[in-house]
Protein backbone atom coordinates (compact mmCIF):
# COMPACT_ATOMS: atom_id res chain seq x y z
CA UNK A 1 0.00 0.00 0.00
CA UNK A 2 1.40 3.37 -0.99
CA UNK A 3 1.75 6.19 1.57
CA UNK A 4 -1.06 8.00 -0.22
CA UNK A 5 -3.37 5.01 0.11
CA UNK A 6 -2.42 4.70 3.75
CA UNK A 7 -3.37 8.33 4.27
CA UNK A 8 -6.76 7.74 2.60
CA UNK A 9 -7.28 4.69 4.76
CA UNK A 10 -6.43 6.60 7.92
CA UNK A 11 -8.92 9.30 6.94
CA UNK A 12 -11.55 6.68 6.23
CA UNK A 13 -10.94 5.02 9.61
CA UNK A 14 -11.29 8.37 11.34
CA UNK A 15 -14.61 8.92 9.57
CA UNK A 16 -15.86 5.42 10.31
CA UNK A 17 -15.01 5.96 13.97
CA UNK A 18 -17.40 8.90 14.02
CA UNK A 19 -20.28 6.54 13.39
CA UNK A 20 -20.98 5.51 16.95
CA UNK A 21 -24.06 3.78 18.29
CA UNK A 22 -24.73 4.88 21.82
CA UNK A 23 -26.97 3.17 24.33
CA UNK A 24 -27.45 4.81 27.68
CA UNK A 25 -28.13 2.91 30.87
CA UNK A 26 -31.65 4.33 31.16
CA UNK A 27 -32.68 3.13 27.72
CA UNK A 28 -36.03 1.31 28.04
CA UNK A 29 -34.74 -1.30 25.60
CA UNK A 30 -32.50 -2.68 28.37
CA UNK A 31 -35.47 -3.20 30.69
CA UNK A 32 -37.60 -4.65 27.89
CA UNK A 33 -34.93 -7.22 27.11
CA UNK A 34 -34.35 -8.08 30.77
CA UNK A 35 -38.11 -8.50 31.26
CA UNK A 36 -38.35 -10.73 28.20
CA UNK A 37 -36.08 -13.27 29.91
CA UNK A 38 -38.67 -13.81 32.63
CA UNK A 39 -41.45 -14.12 30.04
CA UNK A 40 -39.50 -16.71 28.06
CA UNK A 41 -38.62 -18.63 31.23
CA UNK A 42 -42.28 -18.55 32.26
CA UNK A 43 -43.45 -20.08 29.03
CA UNK A 44 -40.72 -22.65 29.05
CA UNK A 45 -40.62 -23.91 32.63
CA UNK A 46 -43.99 -25.74 32.86
CA UNK A 47 -43.40 -27.52 29.59
CA UNK A 48 -39.98 -28.68 30.75
CA UNK A 49 -41.22 -29.76 34.15
CA UNK A 50 -44.03 -31.86 32.78
CA UNK A 51 -41.79 -33.35 30.11
CA UNK A 52 -39.23 -34.22 32.78
CA UNK A 53 -41.80 -35.72 35.12
CA UNK A 54 -43.05 -38.24 32.54
CA UNK A 55 -39.77 -38.83 30.77
CA UNK A 56 -39.30 -42.25 32.47
CA UNK A 57 -42.55 -43.47 30.93
CA UNK A 58 -41.42 -43.20 27.33
CA UNK A 59 -39.07 -46.25 27.14
CA UNK A 60 -41.74 -48.48 28.78
CA UNK A 61 -44.45 -47.13 26.52
CA UNK A 62 -42.25 -47.79 23.52
CA UNK A 63 -41.62 -51.38 24.54
CA UNK A 64 -45.30 -51.96 25.25
CA UNK A 65 -46.16 -50.55 21.84
CA UNK A 66 -43.69 -52.83 20.11
CA UNK A 67 -45.04 -55.85 22.04
CA UNK A 68 -48.61 -55.00 21.18
CA UNK A 69 -47.80 -54.53 17.53
CA UNK A 70 -46.00 -57.91 17.53
CA UNK A 71 -49.00 -59.67 19.09
CA UNK A 72 -51.40 -58.22 16.57
CA UNK A 73 -49.13 -59.11 13.69
CA UNK A 74 -48.69 -62.67 15.01
CA UNK A 75 -52.41 -63.18 15.47
CA UNK A 76 -53.06 -61.88 12.00
CA UNK A 77 -50.44 -64.20 10.51
CA UNK A 78 -51.92 -67.25 12.26
CA UNK A 79 -55.44 -66.44 11.16
CA UNK A 80 -54.35 -65.88 7.57
CA UNK A 81 -52.40 -69.15 7.52
CA UNK A 82 -55.25 -71.23 8.94
CA UNK A 83 -57.79 -69.48 6.78
CA UNK A 84 -55.84 -70.25 3.64
CA UNK A 85 -56.78 -74.04 3.65
CA UNK A 86 -60.25 -75.07 2.40
CA UNK A 87 -62.70 -75.80 5.25
CA UNK A 88 -63.87 -79.37 5.59
CA UNK A 89 -67.54 -79.93 4.93
CA UNK A 90 -69.78 -81.94 7.23
CA UNK A 91 -70.16 -85.05 4.98
CA UNK A 92 -66.35 -85.43 4.96
CA UNK A 93 -66.40 -85.59 8.69
CA UNK A 94 -68.79 -88.36 9.60
CA UNK A 95 -67.84 -88.74 13.25
CA UNK A 96 -69.33 -85.33 13.91
CA UNK A 97 -72.75 -86.79 13.16
CA UNK A 98 -74.83 -87.57 16.26
CA UNK A 99 -78.13 -89.31 16.89
CA UNK A 100 -79.80 -86.00 16.88
CA UNK A 101 -78.36 -85.00 13.57
CA UNK A 102 -79.19 -88.30 11.79
CA UNK A 103 -81.54 -87.25 9.02
CA UNK A 104 -83.82 -90.35 9.06
CA UNK A 105 -83.52 -92.81 11.95
CA UNK A 106 -84.60 -96.35 11.20
CA UNK A 107 -87.35 -97.48 13.64
CA UNK A 108 -88.62 -100.42 11.50
CA UNK A 109 -87.60 -103.16 13.93
CA UNK A 110 -89.33 -101.56 16.93
CA UNK B 1 -13.85 -25.81 19.76
CA UNK B 2 -11.32 -26.06 22.56
CA UNK B 3 -10.93 -22.43 23.57
CA UNK B 4 -12.89 -21.35 26.59
CA UNK B 5 -16.03 -19.36 25.85
CA UNK B 6 -15.86 -16.28 28.10
CA UNK B 7 -19.67 -16.12 28.20
CA UNK B 8 -20.27 -19.79 29.03
CA UNK B 9 -20.52 -19.41 32.80
CA UNK B 10 -22.80 -16.40 32.58
CA UNK B 11 -25.00 -18.17 30.08
CA UNK B 12 -25.23 -21.23 32.31
CA UNK B 13 -26.49 -18.99 35.11
CA UNK B 14 -29.01 -17.45 32.72
CA UNK B 15 -30.15 -20.96 31.87
CA UNK B 16 -30.76 -21.63 35.57
CA UNK B 17 -32.97 -18.54 35.77
CA UNK B 18 -30.51 -16.22 37.54
CA UNK B 19 -31.99 -12.73 37.09
CA UNK B 20 -28.71 -11.01 37.90
CA UNK B 21 -26.96 -13.02 35.20
CA UNK B 22 -29.61 -11.92 32.70
CA UNK B 23 -28.87 -8.30 33.52
CA UNK B 24 -25.11 -8.86 33.27
CA UNK B 25 -25.40 -10.57 29.92
CA UNK B 26 -27.55 -7.76 28.54
CA UNK B 27 -25.05 -5.17 29.78
CA UNK B 28 -22.20 -7.12 28.22
CA UNK B 29 -23.75 -7.93 24.85
CA UNK B 30 -26.45 -5.41 24.04
CA UNK B 31 -24.15 -2.58 22.90
CA UNK B 32 -22.46 -4.88 20.39
CA UNK B 33 -25.67 -6.46 19.14
CA UNK B 34 -27.39 -3.09 18.83
CA UNK B 35 -24.41 -1.54 17.05
CA UNK B 36 -24.35 -4.42 14.61
CA UNK B 37 -28.06 -4.10 13.88
CA UNK B 38 -28.03 -0.31 13.57
CA UNK B 39 -25.13 -0.42 11.15
CA UNK B 40 -26.65 -3.22 9.13
CA UNK B 41 -30.14 -1.73 8.99
CA UNK B 42 -29.54 2.00 9.31
CA UNK B 43 -32.77 2.34 11.31
CA UNK B 44 -32.61 2.57 15.06
CA UNK B 45 -36.15 1.36 15.74
CA UNK B 46 -35.80 -1.76 13.64
CA UNK B 47 -32.36 -2.39 15.10
CA UNK B 48 -33.78 -2.33 18.62
CA UNK B 49 -36.44 -4.86 17.61
CA UNK B 50 -33.74 -7.09 16.16
CA UNK B 51 -31.66 -6.80 19.33
CA UNK B 52 -34.63 -7.73 21.49
CA UNK B 53 -35.52 -10.69 19.31
CA UNK B 54 -31.92 -11.92 19.32
CA UNK B 55 -31.87 -11.84 23.12
CA UNK B 56 -35.23 -13.62 23.34
CA UNK B 57 -33.72 -16.41 21.27
CA UNK B 58 -30.75 -16.45 23.62
CA UNK B 59 -33.05 -16.84 26.64
CA UNK B 60 -34.76 -19.80 24.95
CA UNK B 61 -31.42 -21.34 24.06
CA UNK B 62 -29.65 -20.77 27.38
CA UNK B 63 -30.96 -23.83 29.33
CA UNK B 64 -29.90 -26.16 26.51
CA UNK B 65 -26.65 -24.40 25.65
CA UNK B 66 -23.76 -26.81 25.22
CA UNK B 67 -20.44 -25.14 25.91
CA UNK B 68 -17.74 -26.07 23.43
CA UNK B 69 -19.90 -26.34 20.34
CA UNK B 70 -19.84 -22.64 19.45
CA UNK B 71 -18.96 -19.42 21.16
CA UNK B 72 -22.02 -17.63 22.43
CA UNK B 73 -20.83 -14.31 21.01
CA UNK B 74 -20.49 -15.83 17.54
CA UNK B 75 -23.90 -17.46 17.83
CA UNK B 76 -25.52 -14.20 18.95
CA UNK B 77 -23.90 -12.31 16.07
CA UNK B 78 -25.19 -14.91 13.62
CA UNK B 79 -28.71 -14.70 15.03
CA UNK B 80 -28.69 -10.90 14.88
CA UNK B 81 -27.32 -10.92 11.34
CA UNK B 82 -29.97 -13.37 10.17
CA UNK B 83 -32.66 -11.19 11.69
CA UNK B 84 -31.16 -8.16 9.93
CA UNK B 85 -31.19 -9.98 6.61
CA UNK B 86 -34.83 -10.95 7.16
CA UNK B 87 -35.63 -7.27 7.59
CA UNK B 88 -33.57 -6.22 4.58
CA UNK B 89 -35.30 -8.83 2.42
CA UNK B 90 -38.70 -7.57 3.53
CA UNK B 91 -37.66 -4.02 2.69
CA UNK B 92 -36.96 -4.92 -0.90
CA UNK B 93 -40.70 -5.30 -1.34
CA UNK B 94 -41.46 -2.08 0.48
CA UNK B 95 -39.37 0.78 -0.80
CA UNK B 96 -35.94 1.58 -2.15
CA UNK B 97 -33.51 1.21 0.74
CA UNK B 98 -31.27 4.16 -0.06
CA UNK B 99 -34.03 6.73 -0.07
CA UNK B 100 -33.98 6.93 3.70
CA UNK B 101 -30.52 8.33 3.96
CA UNK B 102 -28.94 11.60 3.10
CA UNK B 103 -26.45 10.75 0.43
CA UNK B 104 -23.25 12.71 0.93
CA UNK B 105 -22.40 15.06 -1.86
CA UNK B 106 -19.75 13.21 -3.85
CA UNK B 107 -18.32 16.53 -4.92
CA UNK B 108 -17.75 17.67 -1.37
CA UNK B 109 -14.13 17.93 -0.41
CA UNK B 110 -12.79 15.76 2.44
CA UNK B 111 -12.02 18.83 4.49
CA UNK B 112 -15.62 19.97 4.48
CA UNK B 113 -16.19 20.95 8.06
CA UNK B 114 -18.86 18.53 9.06
CA UNK B 115 -19.69 18.24 12.68
CA UNK B 116 -19.63 14.83 14.32
CA UNK B 117 -23.34 14.21 13.87
CA UNK B 118 -23.18 15.07 10.20
CA UNK B 119 -20.17 12.83 9.71
CA UNK B 120 -21.94 10.03 11.52
CA UNK B 121 -24.97 10.42 9.26
CA UNK B 122 -22.76 10.52 6.20
CA UNK B 123 -21.04 7.29 7.21
CA UNK B 124 -24.39 5.67 7.97
CA UNK B 125 -25.66 6.60 4.52
CA UNK B 126 -22.49 5.41 2.81
CA UNK B 127 -22.66 2.11 4.68
CA UNK B 128 -26.34 1.71 3.81
CA UNK B 129 -25.55 2.21 0.15
CA UNK B 130 -23.02 -0.65 0.13
CA UNK B 131 -24.09 -4.06 -1.13
CA UNK B 132 -25.27 -6.09 1.87
CA UNK B 133 -22.35 -8.52 1.94
CA UNK B 134 -19.78 -5.71 1.76
CA UNK B 135 -21.61 -3.93 4.55
CA UNK B 136 -21.68 -7.11 6.62
CA UNK B 137 -17.94 -7.60 6.10
CA UNK B 138 -17.00 -4.10 7.18
CA UNK B 139 -19.40 -4.08 10.11
CA UNK B 140 -18.10 -7.38 11.44
CA UNK B 141 -14.43 -6.76 10.86
CA UNK B 142 -14.17 -3.04 11.59
CA UNK B 143 -16.94 -2.18 13.97
CA UNK B 144 -17.44 -5.48 15.78
CA UNK B 145 -13.67 -5.91 15.84
CA UNK B 146 -13.78 -9.55 14.86
CA UNK B 147 -10.68 -11.08 13.36
CA UNK B 148 -10.77 -11.82 9.64
CA UNK B 149 -11.04 -15.51 10.47
CA UNK B 150 -13.98 -15.00 12.81
CA UNK B 151 -15.80 -12.68 10.41
CA UNK B 152 -15.24 -15.06 7.51
CA UNK B 153 -16.51 -18.01 9.55
CA UNK B 154 -19.57 -16.05 10.59
CA UNK B 155 -20.30 -15.13 6.98
CA UNK B 156 -19.64 -18.66 5.77
CA UNK B 157 -16.91 -17.60 3.33
CA UNK B 158 -13.15 -17.96 3.06
CA UNK B 159 -10.78 -15.40 4.53
CA UNK B 160 -9.71 -14.50 0.98
CA UNK B 161 -13.30 -13.82 -0.04
CA UNK B 162 -13.76 -11.68 3.07
CA UNK B 163 -10.63 -9.69 2.29
CA UNK B 164 -11.90 -9.09 -1.22
CA UNK B 165 -15.24 -7.84 0.13
CA UNK B 166 -13.45 -5.60 2.61
CA UNK B 167 -11.20 -4.16 -0.03
CA UNK B 168 -14.13 -3.32 -2.33
CA UNK B 169 -16.16 -1.93 0.58
CA UNK B 170 -13.35 0.36 1.71
CA UNK B 171 -12.71 1.55 -1.83
CA UNK B 172 -16.38 2.41 -2.24
CA UNK B 173 -16.54 4.12 1.15
CA UNK B 174 -13.44 6.16 0.40
CA UNK B 175 -14.98 7.27 -2.86
CA UNK B 176 -18.27 8.20 -1.26
CA UNK B 177 -16.97 9.81 1.89
CA UNK B 178 -13.68 11.27 0.81
CA UNK B 179 -14.27 11.68 -2.89
CA UNK B 180 -11.25 9.59 -3.68
CA UNK B 181 -11.09 7.76 -7.01
CA UNK B 182 -14.11 6.06 -8.47
CA UNK B 183 -16.38 3.82 -6.50
CA UNK B 184 -16.48 0.20 -7.38
CA UNK B 185 -19.59 -1.92 -7.56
Amino acid sequence: MTPEEQAWDAQLDALLDDYTVAIDAGNPLVERIVASAAVVAGTRAPKQASAGRWRWLWPGAGLAGIGLAGSVAGALAVSVTLGAGSPRSAPDWPDRTTAFTEPSPDWSEE
Amino acid sequence: MNEHDPDADLLARVGRGDAQAVRELVARKLPRVLSLAVRMLGRRGEAEEVAQEAFERAWRQAPDWRPGEARFDTWLHRVALNLCYDRLRRRQHEEPYEEEHDRPDPAASPDARLDAAQRSRAVAAALAALPARQREAIVLQYYQELSNGEAAMLMGISVEALESLLSRARRTLRARLLGEGKETP
